[in-house]
């Protein structure tokens, strides 16, 4: 479905990610991991269009995208958060995602519909009316989330959205994000709640400094010398 | 303060309703040509600063080129009245048309830049236009203007009497608070609103950047533009002094800023404190000392008001409750 080809980028001087290759194929819950500045939300931003890689290709659904831009790009099913939260600020919550469903042609009482059943579904239902900049990290980062599903993307990166996050609300996370692959949605997740990730993911990529170090299934990364040695630290016990 | 979605309501709309009826029998009550020319001026600035504030407030841009859009809509209709015969009732939707036009193009070269950059972007297209209505004499006759022909009749939109042309300005204010309003409850509303929330994650949500601002623009310049061919038919001459001068596009903006940029009726509201307060000082003071009054009481309402008459207002709303609730529990 998603395929990054030889992928590089160049920040004056600073080498962000250094021809990085991967696949993703449709259905699949798949893990972005490394240490911080490893360049993963680089890579996200070089998919969803934000910034355009110094070198190399990506390719959706077999479509070349580099002339697209990020506009473009959502349209044609790629939905994405921010690490950095971006919420309308002064707009609600429900018209926070109001503009994801509109952006899929629906008109804009439709586009309320979707977006109150989107909220209800990340029970979010009750703080609809509520602006967005008055929402905890937390919930912000879940508006984030129901923003890009309005969209009805069919594959979702997901940046650090379990981050501060109590053990329940991770569970949730987890659950809603298996629900959804169910209906057919692909996934890319950068996480360091490794002990979430690993539970739902079914191919790992870990990145260091620029570079694709390992990729495979968890179990395989997992027992990776390298990815231990640079990320991981000790080997960890399956959750 | 700033634009937010509309909210549906009938209360809005009745209210608006019966503004706009009682605003319909102004001319029974006020006789005085000086009073009514005065409140024709007021509508004309108020359709000025709300057309402006379409681009300038929902899209985000401080234009300080506006009068070329303006002397577009003047001198587009005005010269196809007199070269060719056509009714200003026809030329006010060519100089919209190209007004729109120009709009557009503005609005494409103008997309990537910011705050100052974007202000000397639309101010150099104000200029532009300007020395091209002072020079190309041919054209527009330069300083000297354009004299609009006594006894064109209704159908070309001149009249003897004052009273047709509140009633044309007041059509044209209702028509461009109705557009603000039919934008903001549309799906170019929201796009607008996002974009200047945040335009990174607006534009990963599938909002094209180019399409909305240049339309947004477009639209602008084209409501200018009509209120150009307005003013033309109303004072019945023209010359770039008074219609693409700098000066012209720092009011516009002046009054938008003053009412409340941003919000929907604010820059009607500003007009409303603005223009009276101009005119009315030239008339009683005259040139020189008005200017300093003029100038004097911008200030004081500008320091007042930062955000501007409306958002002052809505400051004052939202603290009224409060300290009734705090002396309940005192
Ligand atoms: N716009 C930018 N300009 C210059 N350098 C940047 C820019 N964005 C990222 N970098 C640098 O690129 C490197 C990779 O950053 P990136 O944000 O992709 O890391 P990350 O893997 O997402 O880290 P984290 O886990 O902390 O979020 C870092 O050294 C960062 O400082
Ligand atoms: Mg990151």
């Amino acid at each position: 479905m998603l395929e990054v080809r030889r992928v590089t980028v160049d920040f004056q001087g600073l080498r962000a990610v250094d021809e990085a290759s991967f696949r993703i194929e449709a259905g699949e819950i798949a893990a972005l991991i490394g240490p911080n500045g490893a360049g993963k939300t680089t890579l996200f931003n070089v998919v969803s269009g934000m910034i355009r890689p110094t070198s190399g290709e990506v390719l959706f659904e077999g479509r070349d995208l580099s002339r697209l831009g990020p506009a473009d790009r959502s349209r044609m099913g790629i939905g994405r958060t921010f690490q950095i939260v971006k919420p309308f600020g002064g707009l609600t919550v429900r018209d926070n995602v109001v503009v994801g469903a509109l952006t899929r042609g629906q008109s804009v009482a439709e586009a309320h519909g979707t977006a109150l059943a989107t909220l209800e579904r990340l029970n979010m239902g009750h703080l609809a009316d509520a602006r967005a900049a008055s929402l905890p990290l937390a919930l912000r980062k879940r508006l984030e989330v129901a923003r890009a599903l309005a969209t009805t993307p069919r594959l979702l990166l997901l940046d650090e959205i379990m981050g501060g996050l109590n053990p329940t609300e991770v569970n949730e996370a987890l659950a809603l994000i298996s629900e959804l692959r169910q209906e057919g949605l692909t996934f890319l997740i950068i996480e360091h709640n490794m002990q979430a990730i690993m539970q739902i993911a079914e191919r790992v990529v870990v990145l260091n400094q620029g570079c694709i170090i390992a990729q495979g299934t968890p179990a395989e990364v997992t027992q990776d010398r390298q990815v231990i040695a640079v990320y991981l630290g000790e080997p960890l016990e399956s959750a | 303060m700033r634009f937010r979605p509309a909210q549906e309501g009938w209360l809005p709309l009745a209210a608006g309703l019966t503004v706009f009826i009682l605003l319909l029998l102004v001319p029974l009550v006020v006789t005085d040509v000086f009073w009514l020319g005065l409140g024709i001026t007021v509508l004309m600035w108020a359709a000025l600063a709300t057309a402006w504030n379409i681009s300038g407030g929902l899209a985000g841009g401080l234009s300080l080129g506006h009068a070329a859009f303006f002397g577009i809509g003047a001198y587009t209709s005005t010269l196809l009245y007199l070269r060719l015969d056509i009714s200003p009732w026809i030329g006010l939707f060519a100089g919209g048309a190209i007004a729109g036009l120009a709009g557009a193009v503005l609005g494409a070269i103008t997309l990537r830049l910011r705050g100052p950059f974007f202000v000397l972007a639309t101010l150099a297209f104000g200029i532009v236009i300007h020395i091209i209505a002072v020079n190309w004499r041919d054209l527009t006759r330069g300083s000297a203007g354009l004299v609009l022909p006594f006894g064109g009749g209704p159908a070309n939109m001149l009249f003897a009497g004052l009273e047709p042309y509140w009633y044309i300005g007041l059509g044209l204010l209702a028509l461009t608070i109705a557009v603000t309003l039919a934008i903001q409850r549309s799906r170019l509303g929201y796009y607008l609103i996002a974009l200047r929330e945040d335009e990174d994650a607006a534009r990963c949500l599938g909002v094209r950047v180019v399409q909305c601002k240049v339309l947004a623009s477009a639209i602008s310049a084209m409501l200018t533009a009509f209120a150009g061919t307005f003013y033309a038919a109303y004072i019945q001459y023209i010359d770039p002094a008074s219609t693409t001068q700098f000066e012209i596009s720092v009011q516009i903006a002046l009054v938008a800023i003053v009412g409340g940029v941003g919000t929907t009726l604010g820059p009607a509201v500003g007009a409303l404190i603005v223009i009276p307060i101009g005119e009315i000082s030239r008339a009683w003071l005259g040139g020189g000392p008005a200017l300093m009054v003029y100038g004097v009481l911008l200030i004081v309402i500008v320091l007042a008001a930062p955000r501007g008459v409306i958002g002052a207002l809505e400051w004052l709303a939202g603290r009224l409750p409060r300290r009734q609730k705090a002396s309940r529990h005192a």
